[in-house]
């Protein structure tokens, strides 16, 4: 066992990526989940490989490098295609894979009998591939490619139900919302180019510190333009509002891509060039600003939420804002951590919510389900553990990595930071109690919903869509494919926290004066905040759910209500901002001002066509003439 | 004339080459059969090819001790360069011939003829790659061109083959007038026609004389006509149009290769570089043919004749490393012709297993491959890609050989001959876009063309789908084949 | 000096030539009688009215045997020099004419054998072979 084998990592997603393209729906649905899921598992099977390879016999600095080929070599310019495996690209590889192969596995229960099988295996595959292209790479480059890659592979899976135009337009604005980010990032990788003459990600971070002092102009532009980038991808402020439209796609790939590996592309990207980040101190704060906006704001938004996956959603943008928020005090390895056991706790959320809804009949209003524990019971307790992991309970693998986020915030100085943090501990414990409590507890509302509703609709004819028959109670899956993910990711969601990282001579530790800052209070203090938020939020939803009801109808508390629901109002703000001032352009230039000093580039090429088409008359005296017209004009050019 | 163990070695893909159509004729005159003639005289070809292959990588492997270059007479001479040339050559043939032959299945009349002339014209295009001599370089050349006469006006019951046919014939004998002359008023100022021997000629004497540099603006005419540059292209749509689409994608890449080479040999060992005024009128040919050759593309509806301008416009390109020269631009030269060739026969490839089974005409017109991918959806992602390669797009073949000419001009600072290259790739991008665009729209109710079902089983087909793999792999790991080109470089001296 | 003298020999030549034909061309226009007439426009023949239209139609074959000869004796053309140094030649040479010889050969079984030494046209050929076939 060598580390030479690491390109089949990702080779493996990638013919069966190819394989399943090229199938064109003749292959059956075993055979194409074979396909799809075993590739995943081949590469899963192969990176727990490498990976105890790597933890018993580290390769030599930390970090193996599998140079593939050369592209070309002209000229001095000889782009290389390298792999790159150390601590931190092991751990992304590993949370793509695993994570990756149970939810893969998960979805051959979960999308079986849709029409588009096999082609939704193909885009998974598609997106594991570039995915593991992205943290492998060892140049910007090829990361930038990956980048797009996972971009093509969301976008492709959002709108993964393409009949419904809701859906394509949900995945054309991840599409664009996320491409505004990429531009930024293009740009900043133009800039390092520029002023570093390469992209290779080790060169670039040796280079900066000798070219650049700290602080300087070029290197802040240059970070905050890669920030955008990671903004963009990961849903952060103010490049947010796509990811809650991106629940348009089957739930496996909310699971996949919009919770546990692409949204956290942005957190690698900044730990991958912390060095750049560290260099500019300003670049840093707002990384930090950012994760704390974040987290408070979605936690809000996810209060008011009345769609399942919207809620989980919020909640992956706030679990984000703490990665950022880590990323922002240097505590880059809290960071990572987090993103691994958020991998696990959310993919476990996201499976068992689409487990709920398969449940439920395509039904994803949590004020239509209710006392579900005992119809369900399984999936109710991964939902619990999910949630505690989430709400960083302890004993959960979420209370280690929450919690040293929040301490490294504290003891690193950043007080701002840490209360922001603590406030939104309080609030996810409010918002994911508040799902449990309803969806899974109260009166089983889906009787009389179903049956009034029903009644309404009966000329609809479409009951896929439409929640429970009249008389049907939920009814859980009894299949190992759908069990054994959740069961795997139940337990991974507990003990994940106990997994160490090899990170230690990838990133560095944060600089910490005093380790015994603020005392036991401080390390207690967030799980106090969030065993307050579950009794509020036990009070509100289940003790007294006539109260919420009242505040929803209150004078004031209904518009904080609407607006908190609204996502602090961004979608309105950017139709505001740049939609409705566009389409004004676009309304007074009717004619289009530009565009009639534009065409006239066409209108040139037609003449100019229409004139050497003339020439083409077929009369070959013609032809001859022109040819002897031709050389004595090159015979006169020569001479003179 | 006593010829060393080694001259002999070194000739032998010559000899077989021209043993292939004494093969195929005697094939012919034992028994008339298509499959057995054809496959016949291909397996000669291959023998040739693997021969020259092995002369080229062997040294390269060790596998052989290097024996190039051997001068062979003053005629001919045997080197790395003659060698990947020869191989490209041969390779062409090659693929032609496996079309040819998909192609001539449903032809009323005599088929196996075809196959004499195209082996007769690779032995042309062979003499031509290791011509070191003014005689060798004409032999070379009309030994190409007459039998592709006659393939040009193969089916001769068609209007438009006919018509091809004789506008190539008559208008390539002009060219060929013109290159004579040329030669001669070079021969009758320096007495001398061997390529090396011109240019010692020339840095003794100056060699700028009048005559000599109408000799040379005559040659460069009858040249510019073969590769079919501005302002000598008017024939090629015409003829491009009538030839059987195996021929076309023969005309429009063994024989150009062909020229190509022998002219670069020309241009470097008989040292005209050092001329300036052909410099600048090489300039303005390569401007005019990627902006005419361009603009005459994009509103063709016919795929044969687009390609043909786009031929035109691929020559400008070409010209432009040839024009910068350096120590790039040989190794960039090879790379483009290869990545073109590669291209283009796929393109032409498609077009043929579109035509192979109807006699009246090919499937030429761009609406014949509406909604293509509906039917045939391997056929269509073999024309994207090509589509793609020809319009340059990075991972494909066309890709690599842009760059080359774009770094050629970059490192010898050739702005304004850049300025074209761009230009001319983003009007480009129009009309290879539109053919794309065109392959994936919805398929009309009426099929006029359609490969036959089993296209991929036939050599044929596979062939196609290789050359299609060959493209990407071309555009993604190059390496390999550049090292291979550099292997058949030129010096400069 | 010698490259302008060149020129000058050139272009004295070019003026020369076109000088020549413009002479005898211009001088039988100027000097020869011009007398019109009906019979005048017909085209004659070593003094002999032509008769029929010119546009007979003659068997191809006559052109390809006269090809044919052409060819083979052009190409004979080349043995008589090596004939006149068979002794310089020698082996090789002797070889290389075989080869060359050989490949002639074959030329001609081929014409041979595709039928283009028949005389008779193919329509006539099946013509006849259907007859015999019938008399049986």
């Amino acid at each position: 066992m060598s580390f030479n084998l690491l390109f089949l990592v990702f080779l493996f997603p990638l013919l069966g990526f190819l394989t399943l393209a090229f199938s064109r729906g003749r292959i059956s649905e075993n055979a194409a989940a074979v396909i799809g899921v075993g590739s995943i598992g081949l590469s899963a099977a192969l990176t727990a490989l490498l990976g105890f390879q790597f933890l018993t016999h580290p390769p030599e600095g930390g970090a193996y490098t599998q140079l593939l080929w050369t592209w070309m070599n002209v000229g001095g310019f000889a782009p290389q295609f390298s792999l790159r495996l150390d601590g931190l690209s092991l751990v992304m590889m590993s949370v793509i894979t695993g994570v990756g192969f149970f939810i893969h596995l998960f979805a051959s229960w979960y999308m079986r009998g849709d029409e588009g099988f096999a082609r939704f295996f193909s885009y998974m595959n598609l997106f594991i591939a570039s995915m593991l292209f992205l943290v492998l790479g060892d140049n910007l480059l090829f990361l930038y490619f990956g980048w797009e890659g996972v971009g093509v592979a969301s976008y492709l899976l959002i709108g993964f139900w393409y009949k419904d135009p809701a859906n394509g337009l949900a995945a054309r604005k991840a599409f664009v919302v996320t491409r505004v980010g990429d531009t930024f990032m293009a740009i900043g990788l133009f800039i390092l180019f520029h002023e570093l003459g390469t992209l290779n990600i080790q060169d670039v971070m040796a280079r900066a510190a000798v070219v650049w002092p700290q602080g300087s102009t070029t290197l802040t532009i240059a970070a905050l333009l890669l920030l955008g980038g990671a903004v963009g991808k990961s849903a952060q402020l103010p490049l947010q509002t796509w990811l809650p439209d991106a629940m348009a796609g089957p739930t496996p790939v909310s699971a996949l891509i919009h919770a546990a590996t692409m949204v956290t592309a942005g957190v690698y990207l900044i730990a991958r060039t912390h060095v750049l980040f560290e260099l500019s101190p300003f670049a840093l704060q707002c990384v930090g600003v950012v994760g704390a906006v974040t987290l408070v704001m979605a936690g809000f938004t996810a209060l008011m939420q009345t769609d399942i996956k919207k809620i989980l959603a919020y909640s992956t943008m706030s679990q984000i804002g703490y990665m950022f928020l880590a990323l922002g005090v240097g505590a880059y390895q809290p960071a990572i951590f987090h993103l691994m056991t958020h991998a696990f706790f959310k993919a476990l959320l996201f499976l068992s919510s689409g487990s709920v809804i398969l449940a439920m009949h395509h039904e994803q209003d949590i004020f239509k389900m209710g006392n579900l524990r005992k119809h369900i019971p399984l999936v109710f307790w991964c939902m619990l553990i999910g949630t505690m992991a989430l709400t960083a309970l302890p004993f959960t693998s979420g209370f280690f990595s929450k919690d040293e986020i929040l301490h490294e915030a504290y003891l690193t100085g950043h007080t701002d930071l840490w209360l922001a943090g603590l406030f939104g501990a309080f609030l996810t414990a409010v918002y994911s109690f508040r799902l449990i409590f309803i969806t899974f507890f109260g009166p089983e509302r889906w009787r009389k919903e179903s049956h009034a509703h029903h009644d309404a609709h009966d000329a609809h004819a479409d009951e896929a869509h439409h929640g429970l028959a009249a008389n049907e109670n939920p009814h859980g899956a009894k299949t190992l494919d759908h069990h054994i993910p959740l069961l795997v990711l139940l337990a991974l969601a507990i003990f994940g926290g106990f997994i160490h990282l090899p990170l230690d001579g990838v990133l560095p530790h944060a600089v910490i004066a005093d380790h015994h800052k603020g005392g036991a209070f401080i390390e207690y203090l967030p799980l106090i905040v969030t065993l307050m938020g579950i009794a509020l939020s036990w009070y509100l939803f289940l003790k007294n759910p006539a109260l919420p009801e009242r505040l929803k109808n209150g004078a004031v508390t209904k518009y904080i209500g609407k607006f908190w629901q609204s996502a602090f109002g961004f979608d309105w703000l950017y139709d505001k901002l740049f939609v409705q001032p566009f389409l004004w352009l676009v309304h007074i230039n009717r004619n289009d001002i530009v565009d009639v000093v534009i065409t006239k580039i066409p209108n040139a090429f037609h003449s100019a066509h229409g004139f050497f088409a003339a020439t083409q008359n077929g009369r070959m005296r013609n032809y001859a003439f022109a040819m002897g017209v031709g050389a004595c004009l090159v015979i006169v050019v020569v001479l003179l | 004339m006593n010829f060393t163990e080694a001259q002999w070695l070194a000739l032998l893909p010559l000899l077989i080459t021209g043993a292939s159509p004494i093969v195929v004729m005697a094939a012919i005159s034992v028994k008339r059969h298509h499959w057995w003639n054809a496959t016949l005289g291909v397996s000669v070809l291959n023998i040739a090819l693997l021969v020259c292959a092995a002369f080229l990588l062997g040294p390269m492997v060790g596998l052989l001790p290097p024996f190039v270059p051997q001068q062979i007479t003053p005629l001919l001479l045997v080197d790395g360069y003659a060698l990947f040339y020869m191989s490209l050559i041969l390779a062409t043939t090659l693929a032609t011939g496996t079309l040819l032959h998909a192609y001539m299945e449903g032809y009323q009349g005599n088929k196996e003829e075809i196959y004499l002339l195209l082996t007769i014209s690779a032995l042309g295009g062979v003499v031509m790659a290791c011509a070191s001599h003014m005689a060798s370089f004409f032999i070379g050349l009309e030994l190409m061109s007459v039998p592709l006469y006659a393939m040009v006006a193969y089916p001769h019951k068609s209007r438009i083959s006919l018509e091809g046919g004789i506008k190539y014939l008559v208008l390539s004998a002009v060219a060929s007038a013109f290159l004579l002359f040329g030669m001669a008023l070079i021969y009758s100022q320096s007495g001398v026609l061997s390529f090396a021997q011109l240019a010692a000629w020339a840095s003794a004497t100056g060699g700028g004389t009048v005559i000599a540099l109408t000799g040379v603006a005559m040659i460069f005419a009858g040249v510019g006509f073969k590769l079919s540059v501005v302002p000598f292209h008017l024939w090629t749509p015409d003829v491009y149009e009538g030839a059987p689409a195996p021929v076309t994608g023969f005309l429009a890449t063994a024989s150009k290769t062909a020229v190509f080479a022998v002219l670069l040999r020309f241009f470097v060992d008989g040292g005209l570089y050092r001329y300036v005024g052909l410099t600048d009128v090489l300039t303005i040919i390569a401007i005019a043919s990627i902006i005419v050759g361009n603009v005459l593309a994009l509103f063709q509806g016919n795929i044969k004749r687009m390609l043909a301008y786009s031929s035109i416009a691929h020559f400008g390109y070409l010209l432009v490393a040839l024009i910068a020269g350096g120590p790039l631009a040989i190794e960039a030269v090879g790379v483009y012709l290869l990545t073109y060739v590669v291209t283009t026969l796929s393109a032409f490839g498609v077009v043929t297993l579109m035509s192979s089974p109807f006699g009246e005409r090919d499937a030429a017109q761009i609406y014949d491959y509406r909604g293509l991918f509906w039917r045939r959806p391997f056929l269509t992602s073999i024309l994207t890609v090509a589509m793609l390669s020809l319009a340059g797009i990075p991972l494909t073949a066309g890709f690599i050989g842009k760059f080359y000419i774009i770094a050629t001009g970059v490192n010898q600072h050739q702005w304004l001959l850049l300025a074209a290259v761009v230009a001319g790739s983003a009007i480009g991008l129009y009309y290879y876009l539109r053919v794309m665009i065109t392959l994936y729209l919805l398929d009309p109710q009426r099929r006029r063309f359609s490969a036959p079902l089993h296209w991929a089983q036939q050599a044929g087909g596979v062939m196609v789908l290789g050359l299609m793999l060959l493209m990407l792999l071309l555009g993604i790991y190059p390496e390999p084949f550049i090292q291979v080109i550099k292997a058949g470089a030129l010096s400069i001296h | 000096m010698g490259d302008t003298l060149n020129l000058f020999s050139l272009a004295f030549y070019v003026i020369c030539v076109f000088g020549i034909c413009g002479l005898m061309i211009g001088m039988s226009w100027l000097l020869g009688g011009r007398a019109r007439g009906r019979a005048k426009e017909e085209p004659f023949e070593s003094g002999v009215v032509g008769v029929g239209s010119a546009r007979m139609r003659m068997s191809a074959k006559f052109y390809l045997v006269a090809m044919f000869f052409v060819i083979f004796d052009a190409e004979a053309l080349f043995l008589y020099a090596w004939a006149v140094s068979v002794k310089e030649a020698g082996w090789a040479g002797f070889a290389e004419a075989v080869i060359f010889i050989t490949i002639l050969l074959a030329g001609l079984v081929y014409l041979w054998r595709i039928g283009a030494l028949e005389w008779a046209p193919d329509s006539r050929k099946r013509l006849k072979q259907q007859q015999q076939s019938e008399t049986k």
